[in-house]
């Protein structure tokens, strides 16, 4: 089986005059959490509706599961469950009744999976009640059941926590984690809000304006993140002793190539150095690194806004 | 009579067309399970729910793909944390050990008595050691973690294996050894992350550097649709069953443990070409050892 789950290449998608969707690379592997981050009105939508066939692209290509031919494609969606935008749902009809209609369009064999799926998203007990008297957070759960039904391998998630109450949004968050870690489900999951997706997704992508602008994982983001000094200094053995005797420092590593990552004394780079020299150091490095989770998503964005 | 028959023979029909569905459904069954047999997909079966047996098939066979793949999961998270456990552990010993090496140091500056000088090389020499083997066991437990992702590109194998040559040309030089090198006339490109690569002939070269006796030859070629890289060396000493095992961790011809080798140069190789999709055998032979890896060739 192919390593990655998903590969757009170049993918591109033209509104008449908007580019909704600019050169868009995507690489999505088996087993991965992965978020799409970006504002409002970014591409994140266009996105999941192309991957998912529910819009044609108008350049580029969509690779799932190693397949990109078309009539091979069709085959692979079978294998996702998404759920894109608002759920399809009959508001006439209970809950039950939606999801068996699913059923049987998809041909699952056997009633369970529609206990299974409801039990999952918490809603066995609406009994009767019929969908339009369903709350938005409601509706936004059965439309996740639906996508479940199939225990699909590949598990497509637009906005999924729009109308859900914080109960609801970290019961999701659990839901999603215990298919990918149980399961192996692969999961892909937009939001507009960061700190949502910071504490599920293994990997993130950010996209702004109809392009992807950085692919990273959770702990280039975490590292990106985390504040430090980098500090290089002549001799990393007598550095690192420095540090404890002197400074009385504990959080600190020393890397493969012999950087010292500082975590401590980030307001007082002036003792760090001072320290570093009296003991007959030459400090060949010493620089701030990290920013806060916000801070580096905007400067992300803005980067490329200015070119 | 005639309404008889008429009716016969609509039944036959019926049962005909009944027939014909139910073998077109079983067909449909075979191919998505042998689909999901020949891990082409993990996807569970569907039927058009037509036949009420049928069905009830086909979702025990989907109950046995669930169980199948509960089992496997346990498997593989298993064996992710045990190696991510690793990977940390080794990660977590690196900086205690810079300041153990740091402390040496400065008490050589400050102990003057001979005696414990020779006392604090000795402490010296083993902590290196423990450097070196903690090094090499780090790459591989990194490797073999899931963060470890390759970035492949396309390579020039040929210039790539010059340069390394030349570089270990001075540990050549040093045991006295002559490399028999035979190249081929045109470049060979592949398609693989260079920093793999290259660790993947350093490593071999440096165990032929550390364990032949006399001969040492290196050869690069073009075998059909693949890029192959014979590195051979006499090693007079081995036995099959050392060859066996020659890629597993820590497996160490010299069970003394006394050179300056970890015995996981070999596995950091394996790990390497397993990950890069190559082939890696050794085979030994008249007391020659060679160790052959092989990468597909790029289409251009």
């Amino acid at each position: 089986m192919s390593e990655y789950i998903l590969r757009t290449n170049q993918l591109t998608k033209r509104y008449k005059q908007t580019l909704a969707l600019d050169n868009v690379n995507l690489h999505i592997r088996e087993g991965e959490i992965y978020g799409i981050i970006g504002q409002n009105g970014a591409g994140k939508s266009t996105l999941l509706r192309v991957i998912t066939g529910l819009a044609l692209p108008s350049g580029g290509s969509v690779e799932l599961f190693g397949k990109s031919e078309r009539n091979e494609w069709v085959d692979m969606q079978k294998r996702i469950g998404a759920l894109i935008e608002n759920p399809a749902l009959f508001s006439n009809m209970t809950a039950i009744e939606n999801l068996e209609l699913h059923r049987l369009q998809r041909g699952i064999p056997g009633r369970e999976c529609i206990k299974k799926a409801l039990q999952l998203v918490d809603l066995e007990h609406t009994g009767n009640k019929k969908v339009k008297n369903f709350s938005l957070g409601m509706k936004q759960r059965l439309g996740i059941a639906i996508a479940l039904l199939s225990d699909p391998e590949f598990l497509i998630l637009d906005e999924p926590t729009n109308g859900l109450d914080p109960t609801g949004i970290v019961e999701l968050r659990q839901l999603i984690k215990k298919l990918n870690r149980e399961k192996g489900v692969t999961v892909l999951i937009s939001s507009h809000i960061l700190s949502e997706l910071h504490q599920l997704a293994t990997s993130f992508g950010i996209i702004h304006k109809g392009k992807l602008l950085e692919e990273l994982t959770a702990k280039e983001l975490d590292e990106k993140c985390r504040k430090y000094l980098q500090i290089k200094v002549d001799d990393p053995k007598k550095g690192a002793i420095v540090l404890e005797q002197t400074l009385a420092a504990t959080d600190f590593e020393v890397l493969q190539d012999g950087t010292i990552k500082l975590y401590e004394y980030l307001d007082d780079v002036r003792t760090v150095s001072l320290a570093l020299t009296k003991n007959g150091l030459v400090i060949e490095h010493l620089s701030h690194h990290g920013d806060s989770l916000e801070n580096y998503f905007t400067k992300v964005i803005e980067e490329v806004y200015h070119d | 009579m005639v309404f008889l028959l008429i009716f016969f023979m609509i039944s036959v029909l019926v049962l005909i067309v009944q027939l014909f569905l139910l073998k077109k459904e079983l067909t449909q069954m075979r191919i998505q399970l042998r689909a999901y047999n020949e891990r082409k997909t993990n996807k569970k079966i569907d039927v058009t729910l037509v036949n009420k047996e049928i069905e009830k098939l086909g979702q025990e066979i989907n109950n046995l793909i669930d169980l199948y793949t509960a089992e496997n999961r346990k498997r593989i998270l298993f064996e992710q944390e045990h190696k991510q456990a690793i990977a940390n552990i080794s990660h977590d010993l690196r900086t205690p050990l810079t300041s153990i090496l740091g402390y040496i140091q400065l008490a050589e500056e400050e102990v003057t008595s001979e005696e414990s000088q020779e006392l604090l090389q000795v402490a010296k020499e083993r902590a290196k050691r423990l450097e070196v083997l903690l090094k090499d066991f780090f790459e591989l437990s990194i490797i073999e973690s899931m963060d470890h992702q390759l970035k492949p590109e396309r390579i020039a194998l040929k210039k790539l294996t010059i340069e390394r040559l030349m570089d270990y040309y001075d540990q050549f030089q040093e045991k006295k050894l002559e490399p028999d090198i035979d190249m081929p006339e045109q470049e060979l490109y592949i398609h693989a992350d260079v920093s793999a690569v290259t660790r993947v002939i350093d490593n071999l070269l440096s165990n032929a550097v550390k364990h032949a006796e006399g001969n040492v030859s290196v050869r690069l070629e073009k075998q059909e649709r693949y890029a192959r890289l014979t590195v051979q060396n006499d090693a007079a000493a081995l036995k099959d069953v050392d060859v066996e095992r020659l890629f597993d961790r820590f497996y160490m011809a010299d069970q003394a443990r006394s050179g300056k080798s970890t015995g996981l140069g070999l596995s950091i190789v394996k790990s390497f070409m397993e990950k890069m999709d190559g082939n890696i055998t050794a085979n030994w032979k008249d007391g020659v050892l060679s160790i052959v890896c092989e990468w597909s060739l790029t289409n251009d």
